[in-house]
């Protein structure tokens, strides 16, 4: 894990024995805390407002220039794709975000490569050629995790998939080529708007599956629905804790009710399935 | 024979007053390299958005170059201070490096990479324009030292020659 190197020595004793990590929490003036999926625990001395600046700038490989729009939306992505939620003190001007000032604390949600977890995401695809497939869960929930493993099988199964990773945490991509596997007959286009990047894959790079993660942005309706229309598939992911939420969200509210997504899985604890909508009952069902 | 010989003498002093300004170009030279190398750095982080190591990695002036290949997790002014101890000999890439060039070069890395595009602009605009005025009047201090050598070994050599004959 790229943060162990950057973490205190105590805190780094501790991850490297603790197991099932999903986050790693940072906060000025206060001790580390490693959570899992349902606890946290403190480990090491406060850490303080310099340590945690350097860790920042250790992490962004001293290049803050390089991710000055990452941090406009308060967030960047790791070379392993763990993704960093940054939070301090912003610069607003003319309301809107121009830069973070002082760094209170930091957020790195652990990316993993749990091989398997996308098989039933795959299989439902499979099952019901023609539908593309919605993943939905809160956050942290491995909707991420999911759809990289779902790639990754489509793909050495024989079908061209495209990913449209717009915060670089799918495939964590360096110098165009992912760091994580996503498959070897997988494109990668990284760090571009889905409502660009979609119909320019289409174009592109002709692939039967469009992979992309939290739906949600304006325009992301039309380019997934255009990109329905042109035959290829879509699995994405989208932020709601249930059915009726992502009903009520207004871009997935959208999809589902146009019939774009038939199929729509409901994550539970540990990227558990905890519920289904399927073409013909287009209901939810526990 | 003996006016042959006062000819070599004459020329053989000649060129090595040429010689010993030729260190002086190689000065100006290097610093001028190191002028266009920060241009490009600047184009490399700010347009291409290359990460810091990489951009100063594909660097063709040493100094750049060098602390691209030392950037560690603490940064390029401590990977500067390695780089210029390990680089500053006789005979090594730094030699050529003076004063006022080691200065620029201190308040360049200090703060290389650890702020937003506005900030890491104003600091490359600032350390190009003072290493370019140095390798300017380095190499009009070169241009003139060329001159006053060339002729001083010249007038060397006619004295050991007239001294001799």
């Amino acid at each position: 894990m790229l943060i162990e190197g950057y973490l205190p020595e105590e805190a780094r004793d501790c991850l490297s024995r603790a197991e099932g990590i999903t986050e790693i929490r940072l906060r000025a003036g206060r001790p580390v805390a490693l959570c899992r999926f349902c606890s946290s625990s403190l480990v090491g001395p406060a850490i303080t407002p310099e340590a945690l600046r350097s860790i920042l700038s250790a992490l962004m490989e001293h290049s803050l220039y390089a991710y000055e729009n990452e941090m406009r939306q308060g967030f960047f992505t790791l070379p392993d794709g763990s993704r960093v939620g940054v939070c301090g003190e912003c610069v607003v001007q003319d309301g809107v975000m121009r830069a973070m000032g002082e760094i209170g604390s930091l957020c790195v949600r652990v990316a993993r490569e749990i091989r398997g977890s996308g098989q039933a995401a795959a299989d439902l695809l499979k099952r019901y050629p023609g539908d593309n497939l919605l993943l939905l869960s809160g956050p942290g929930m491995g909707k991420t995790t999911m759809l990289r493993d779902a790639a990754r099988i489509l793909s050495d199964g024989g079908s061209n998939v495209a990913v449209a990773d717009e915060r670089g945490e799918i495939a964590a991509a360096r110098s165009g080529r992912p760091t994580l596997d996503v498959g070897c007959r997988t494109d990668v286009l990284d760090g571009c708007p889905k409502k660009t990047a979609i119909p320019l894959l289409v174009r592109a790079m002709s692939p039967e599956f469009i992979v992309t993660d939290e739906l949600g942005g304006d325009g992301d309706a039309e380019a997934v629905r255009e990109a329905a229309r042109c035959g290829v598939r879509i699995l994405a992911s989208a932020h709601a804790a249930s059915f009726e939420e992502a009903r009520e969200r207004r871009v997935t509210g959208e999809l589902l009710r146009d019939g774009t997504f038939r199929l729509a899985l409901l994550l539970g604890q540990m990227g558990s399935v905890a519920g289904a909508i399927m073409p013909k009952e287009q209901e939810g069902c526990a | 024979m003996k006016f042959v010989l006062a000819l070599i003498v004459i020329f053989a002093a000649g060129y090595a007053g040429r010689s010993v300004a030729a260190v002086g170009k190689k000065r100006s030279d290097a610093l001028f390299l190191l002028a266009d190398g920060i241009h490009m750095l600047r184009i490399r982080m700010l347009e291409e958005r290359l990460p810091l190591r990489r951009a100063l990695a594909r660097s063709d002036a040493p100094a750049l170059r060098l602390v691209g290949e030392e950037l560690g997790p603490d940064g390029a002014g401590a990977a500067w201070r390695r780089v210029y101890i390990r680089e500053s000999g006789r005979t090594r890439p730094l030699s050529m490096l003076r004063g006022e060039e080691v200065r620029a070069l201190d308040r360049l890395f200090q703060d290389l990479g650890e702020s937003a595009r506005a900030g890491q602009d104003a600091l490359l605009s600032a350390a190009q324009t003072e290493i370019l005025r140095l390798a300017e009047e380095a190499a009009a201090a070169s241009s003139g030292k060329s001159r006053l050598y060339a002729s001083l070994g010249a007038l060397a050599g006619l004295a050991a020659a007239v001294l001799t004959a």
